[in-house]
């Protein structure tokens, strides 16, 4: 699950002070006048989130020596012979760890890029998508969190967990905009957070 | 006596008055001699301040002005990923990696076996720093197919170093790479002490021997030939003096020079000249600084300069032009070893390391791709998009790095396509060589970032970019919209509807009567076949039915801008796009219904390595995705059974949609597989006719593309609306039948049962069996 904690709270001032230098009309006017309201979606929305792994990630991933790496394999042991179809689960696992890891240690931008580099290396895995969807929202960005559930969605086909994070994540989006009315019929729809 | 007494009395008069005035002139003089001193010193103070605040200013500003940096995207390398050894190996290799035996420094690698052993260079990425690091990387299958480290441990992913593909210099041409005091091997800056200035630890700006010897140089030669500059001196004339020398501007130099050394340390000094000095010229940009310096010689970072190259560098600072060493290799290499011997004299390196650095051959790299790579086509994209969001002087003097997406491979791909592509059609239809102009653009089709970019068939020419601007009619590209269209109305690939003469009476234009391009009409056709085989009256009954308004929203908000045409024929294609705006067009397909506009930043970070812009991932979804499904298979069938057969990949699961504009001005084709999308144009800059069909020009470059690129087959997830359908007719089919095609359905399509292909060809059997039966019976 993902883990929000205080550290995080402070990653998202971190960032919004940063993105302050990007000039104003960028951040939505709600979320910079209610910072409550925020929090309290955050929490919500870390409810819903589950990541796809209960892997730790290496112990030493942290390292300067590699710059990812977890111990999936015992040491000194041959890779698993390559597969029909490549096969980037390892990789967008270990950034799916540094993702998170980044976020509970506070850095917003760094668990986006690690996100976003995940998803390059395989864009059709819907899981990623809602990976960002998920740090876009605690990133005050509805509507990218709109656009990247959806984009999940149209990847998830047949996996139903998968689609209830994503409408969820809408229905959350949608409140932070204002759009309360599509948020409850969503929930509606979806059903209670899991959590 | 009178006479003489007069004299006297005159004389003694004189001299009286004489002493007078002198004693006046004298007060005058001195009066005025203590007034000039005095203005004199005044204005030497004042000039002297001004000169104080001119230097620190400009000294302390210029410490700071430091054009942007962008990179490509890192190649990532991780398990299963389909990279070869020689994919990987051409990476290294445009990062300036050497192949040596022994890997003892970063920027080495080397082969053996199935193995790839790299030292990587560290390098500060967005998200941390990658330290240097050794990996082994092992291929199978021409996959990874393992990574370790030196213990063996495995890897899951590694990102080598971006390629640095240039730098937003000012308009005054400076470009550079700037280096901090740690970042300087000292064997350089000891060295450049012992060459240039063997005095520096010491002097106070301007060594007075070096001055009286130039003197006498230039004396003799009756012009300045000689500057007898100290390394403070050399930077103040990079900073000020570009003219040409005269003596009052020497001492201002000199004066110059001793506030510097009053203001600075020798060390903020010696790094200033480091970043500073001139080093050599490439088109408009002046390459400054050892950093740069080293990437445009030598295309790796300085600290892994070996001897004889800082060498080479030292000895091009004297004189860059003098000692050009492309244009005087014999000078230029005379004088490294010079340096190489006052290194030695001056004990900085020993008789062994001067001997064996002296033997290495003079070399420095050939082709200059201008201190890294040179994609000007694709630059040009990230500064437009840059110039929306920063001002130019935040782009040429702060220090910014910007991430792009460009993939080199892919680069090298689509200009050696482009290229070679050109010349053989060139060749093959008998064109004037030579003239012919085309351009790509490839793109990720699920994230929309660009990959490569070339806006002419010259990628290494800062020309044109016809990729970004060259808006020319598109033809058929645009129809697959109006299918779309019909699709999210109702119709089904299978529809049946009309190819039927059109004559539209335009107001004060006379009739317009399209025709098809075969110059036949099909009658009652299904609507996959219409697309397939780019039918144009099927096309523009169906699009009228619909609404040329209708049409053109739709294309609005695929496209991102709504077409300036409003009028029937823009269903023919009569509007003029740019390859980059049917790229966004035809993404708005191949992600699977999500709009997007073609991006080319990453991430744009300050010198301390926070980002300063956000450049997410946009997408829109605009197409159902039932209905981008149909339509993609409607393209894909294009490439099967209708105008796109001729592909090479006709069968691999890509799909696509050629255009070709009136006269065959223009030859289009857009095109995707399931990871890239590529958009190929053709045609001549003064709109002369091309000869050349969609399918006979763009769609063999694209071709070439893709055969360097690899294909990855569109897959679409088969549920129990596909339907066969015959081709020609859009009736269900059976497997007999010849062209049969495979196709969504929208569940409440009704579908007439065929009755042609599959029965007759039963009867035919059948009635070959009774023939056969009844020969024997005979006989």
């Amino acid at each position: 699950m993902l883990r929000l904690t205080t550290a995080s709270a402070a990653g998202l001032s971190h960032y919004t002070l940063m993105r302050s230098r990007i000039g104003p009309g960028q951040q939505h006017p709600v979320l910079r006048r209610q910072p409550l309201t925020w929090l309290l979606l955050l929490l919500l929305a870390s409810g819903c989130t589950a990541t796809p792994t209960t892997q730790s990630p290496g112990e030493d991933s942290d390292s300067d020596r590699t710059e990812t790496r977890t111990d999936t394999q015992p040491s000194g042991q041959p890779a698993p012979a390559p597969a029909q179809q490549p096969d980037a689960g390892d990789a967008t696992l270990a950034l799916l760890q540094l993702s998170e890891r980044a976020q509970s240690a506070g850095s917003l931008p760094e668990a986006i890029a690690y996100a976003e580099r995940a998803i390059r290396i395989n864009p059709r895995q819907a899981d990623l998508w809602l990976r960002l969807a998920t740090l876009e929202l605690a990133n005050e960005q509805p509507k990218s969190v709109i656009q990247y559930a959806n984009k999940a969605l149209s990847l998830a086909d047949g996996q139903q967990d998968l689609q209830q994070q994503a409408w969820l994540l809408i229905a959350d989006a949608r409140t932070v905009l204002g759009d309360h009315e599509a948020a409850e019929a969503i929930r509606q729809r979806w059903g209670t957070y899991r959590g | 006596m009178v006479a003489r007494g007069r004299h006297t009395d005159w004389c003694a008069a004189t001299s009286h008055h004489e002493a007078a005035v002198t004693g006046l002139i004298r007060r005058r003089l001195l009066r005025l001699f203590a007034f000039v001193t005095l203005a004199t010193g005044i204005a030497a103070a004042v000039y002297l301040v001004y000169l104080d605040r001119l230097v620190t200013e400009t000294f302390d500003g210029r410490r700071w002005s430091v054009p942007a940096v962008v990179y490509a995207q890192p190649l990532e390398i991780y398990v299963g990923s389909t990279l070869s050894m020689s994919d990987i190996g051409a990476e290294l290799d445009r990062l300036g990696y050497q192949q040596q035996a022994q890997l003892s420094v970063p920027g080495m690698y080397k082969r053996t076996g199935t193995r790839l052993e790299i030292h990587l260079r560290g390098f500060q990425f967005m998200e941390r720093l990658r330290a240097s690091q050794r990996i082994t990387v092992s291929f199978a299958d021409g996959r990874v197919g393992a990574m370790t480290d030196p213990s063996g441990r495995p890897v899951p992913l590694i990102r080598l170093d971006p390629l640095n593909i240039g730098s937003f210099f000012p308009s005054h041409g400076e470009d550079r790479i700037v280096l901090s005091p740690d970042q300087v091997p000292e064997l350089l800056t000891e060295s450049l002490k012992a060459v240039e200035d063997a005095d520096f630890d010491r002097h106070w700006g301007f060594s007075l021997r070096g001055i009286l010897r130039a003197a006498w140089v230039n004396l003799g030669a009756g012009e300045i030939r000689q500057g007898g500059s100290t390394l403070t001196q050399q930077l103040v004339k990079s900073y000020f003096l570009h003219n040409r020398q005269t003596y009052t501007r020497k001492l201002r130099e000199v004066a110059m020079a001793i506030i510097l050394e009053l203001r600075y340390s020798k060390r903020d000094l010696l790094n200033a000249y480091v970043n500073e000095i001139y080093l050599g010229q490439d088109g408009i940009r002046a390459v400054h600084g050892f950093g740069l310096g080293s990437q445009f010689y030598f295309n790796k970072p300085l600290s892994e300069l070996a001897v004889h190259e800082l060498a080479t560098l030292i000895a091009i600072i004297r004189g860059p032009s003098y000692y050009n060493p492309y244009r005087h290799p014999e000078r230029t290499h005379a004088r490294r070893d010079l340096v190489l011997d006052k290194m030695h004299a001056a004990s900085l390196i020993d008789a062994t390391a001067r001997d064996q650095a002296a033997a290495k051959p003079f070399q420095v790299i050939v082709g200059a791709r201008s201190g890294g790579a040179y994609y000007p086509a694709f630059m040009d994209k990230v500064r437009a998009e840059l110039n929306d969001l920063y001002a130019e002087q935040a782009l040429t003097s702060e220090g910014l790095r910007v991430f792009t997406t460009l993939s080199p491979r892919s680069q090298d791909a689509v200009e050696i396509a482009l290229e070679e592509g050109i010349a053989a059609l060139e060749s093959a239809y008998e064109l004037p060589p030579g003239e012919l102009q085309g351009a790509i653009v490839i793109a990720n089709t699920q994230t929309g970032e660009i990959e490569a970019l070339a806006g002419g068939r010259n990628a290494g020419v800062d020309g044109f970019n016809r990729a970004l601007n060259a808006a020319r009619p598109v033809g058929s590209l645009l129809k697959p919209v109006i299918y779309l269209a019909a699709l999210e109305r109702g119709y089904s690939l299978a529809s049946e509807i009309q190819d039927a003469a059109v004559a539209l009476e335009m107001r004060g234009q006379g009739s317009w009567t399209p025709e098809n391009f075969d110059g036949e009409i099909h009658g009652a056709v299904p609507l996959v076949r219409a697309l397939g085989d780019s039918l144009n009256l099927a096309t523009v009954n169906l699009g009228l039915s619909i609404g040329v308004d209708q049409i053109a929203n739709r294309i609005e908000e695929l496209a991102g801008s709504p077409p300036a045409n409003q009028f029937p024929s823009l269903l023919l294609g009569a509007e003029s796009m740019t390859p980059i705006e049917v790229l966004g067009l035809y993404s708005s397909f191949a992600s699977g219904g999500f709009a997007m506009s073609p991006k080319s930043v990453i991430s744009v970070l300050d010198e301390s390595g926070m980002p300063v812009t956000r450049h997410p991932f946009q997408l829109d979804q605009l197409i159902s995705s039932d209905k981008v499904t149909e339509i993609n298979r409607g393209l894909e069938i294009v490439m099967r059974n209708g105008t796109g057969r001729g592909s090479r990949f006709s069968g691999a699961g890509v799909a696509g949609k050629t255009g070709t504009s009136d006269d065959y001005r223009d030859s289009w084709f857009a095109g995707f597989d399931a990871d890239r999308i590529a958009v190929v144009w053709l045609g001549y800059d003064d709109n002369r006719s091309t000869r050349l069909t969609g399918a006979a020009g763009a769609l063999k470059i694209w071709d070439r593309v893709f055969t360097r690129l690899g294909v990855k087959p569109l897959s679409f997830a088969e549920d129990r609306d596909w339907r066969d359908i015959e081709y020609s007719s859009g009736l269900l089919a059976n497997d007999g039948c010849a062209d049969v095609v495979r196709v969504p359905l929208p569940s409440d399509a009704v579908l007439q049962a065929k009755e042609g292909c599959g029965i007759n060809l039963r009867n035919l059997t059948e009635k070959l069996r009774r023939s056969v039966e009844s020969w024997f019976d005979k006989n």
